[in-house]
């Protein structure tokens, strides 16, 4: 194959139904004029900005937050640590991703680390009664990128999700016909209450996880390749199979279902005033921050955990902690298989 | 030529496309990318005995169980 740019030998593919083979030059020139072009057609935000981007150290926050800076965005990173299997080093080499590519960038990256703030980790959380894992590990995250952002004085925040996350989260959202999260799910989430709740952005979203994976390996920015030991089975992945498994029949499929969704999804939506109606009801006691209850989702599981460890009741799932303890140690081995960064 | 996917590694002595080693490890196309000896490659490219192939898994949010 052909460069459809210069001719050259293509090295890299966009999605099938952009038509696009590209050598390693223009493919890494290609990227960012595409996501120029993503944030110039949804408004994302201005040249003036200062845009906070929330790194995960995965491939598609890391590459959307050297393209941002690439472009010549004030961008600064913010990563979440949750101690995400920590005897096995998932997250402190998630962070030190991050680290190597703010180094690298010469841009500040900014901290939050749920042991040092709250004395707390995530796998506290794997004995909850009606409480997924996954969605306290949101919880916290939704709620301490919005509250760093605010910190900052930031006016955007950036996350990496891409047209596989999108078109998965979508995919789950009509399968339960979740009509609230299907009002809310849009590239740009604008700010609200006055900006407590940050404009939240989505650069990548119509880029695949191929895009982007090619992206940083011709980049040479090395990423976390393990999985989240807590992720095996969980829903997204196997919408991500389903769409995968459509896509390949008839390429351009996710394309076509995440843009038809865009274009419809204001009949999900209620109307302007009674969001910001929602969105300003409360502030969160402990932590100040928009809640629709006094004390908002990630402050009560703080208080609910340290509460109980205090009490000293977290054996009751002792059997479920070692189911969880085991799930860690087969996604570390698997980690181990998985050899080295993505990057040559 | 040796391929490393996931956990396994298996080899192939005869040359062959990107495609066809991926149809090979029944692997849809959209869900990796390939790398020989260190670089990426294009799906057409063709693969020798001598090459050190690496399949590299780009969807995240965990494997099915
Ligand atoms: S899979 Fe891991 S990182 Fe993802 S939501 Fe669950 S606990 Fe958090
Ligand atoms: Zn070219
Ligand atoms: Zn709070």
């Amino acid at each position: 194959m052909k460069c459809k740019i210069c001719g050259g030998k293509a090295v890299a593919e966009a999605s099938p139904e952009k038509c696009l083979a590209l050598c390693a030059p223009c493919y890494v020139d290609w990227f960012p004029r595409f996501i120029a072009e993503t944030i110039r057609k949804f408004r994302m935000f201005a040249a003036q900005d200062r845009l906070l981007v929330a790194v995960s150290g995965g491939k598609d926050s890391l590459a959307v937050w050297e393209v941002l800076c690439r472009l010549g965005y004030a961008a600064e990173g913010l990563h979440v640590n949750l101690s995400i299997g920590a005897e096995h080093g998932y997250s402190s080499a998630s962070q030190r991703h991050c680290e190597e590519l703010a180094a690298r960038l010469g841009k500040a990256l900014h901290v939050v680390d749920l042991k040092q703030r709250h004395q707390l980790e995530i796998g506290d959380f794997l004995d909850m009664k009606d409480r997924p894992v996954c969605s306290c590990c949101g919880t916290f995250k939704r709620h301490f990128m919005n509250a760093v952002a605010v910190e900052r004085g930031a006016d955007v925040l950036v996350t990496g999700h891409n047209m596989d996350d999108e078109c998965a989260t979508l995919l789950g959202n009509v399968l339960r016909w979740d009509l609230h999260y299907l009002s809310r799910q849009a590239p740009v989430l604008p700010a609200r209450t006055a900006g407590q709740l940050v404009r939240k952005v989505k650069p990548l979203c119509h880029l695949t996880e191929r895009e982007t994976t090619q992206y940083a390996i011709l980049r040479g920015i090395p990423y976390v390749r393990a999985e989240c030991p807590f992720s095996t089975g969980a829903t997204t992945i196997s919408g991500k199979h389903a769409l995968d498994l459509l896509e390949n029949r008839s390429p351009g499929t996710k394309r076509r279902f995440y843009d038809g969704y865009l274009k419809n999804s204001a009949v999900f939506r209620p109307p302007e005033a009674e969001l910001e109606q929602a969105a300003a009801e409360l502030s969160c006691v402990d932590c100040g921050m928009p809640s629709a209850h006094e004390v908002c989702g990630s402050c009560r599981l703080v208080r609910f955990m340290t509460e109980r460890k205090a009490q000293g009741q977290t054996t009751g799932g002792r059997r479920r902690r070692r189911r969880a303890a085991a799930a860690v140690a087969a996604a570390a081995m698997q980690a181990a298989l998985d050899t080295g960064p993505g990057a040559p | 030529m040796i391929i490393r996917y996931l956990n396994r590694q298996l080899e192939l002595p005869e040359r062959a496309s990107v495609l066809k080693v991926l149809r090979h490890l029944g692997v849809l196309p959209e869900t990796v990318v390939v790398m020989r000896n260190g670089e990426l490659v294009a799906r057409d490219e063709i693969l020798y005995p001598e090459d050190d192939v690496e399949v590299i898994r780009v969807i995240s949010g965990g494997r099915l169980p």
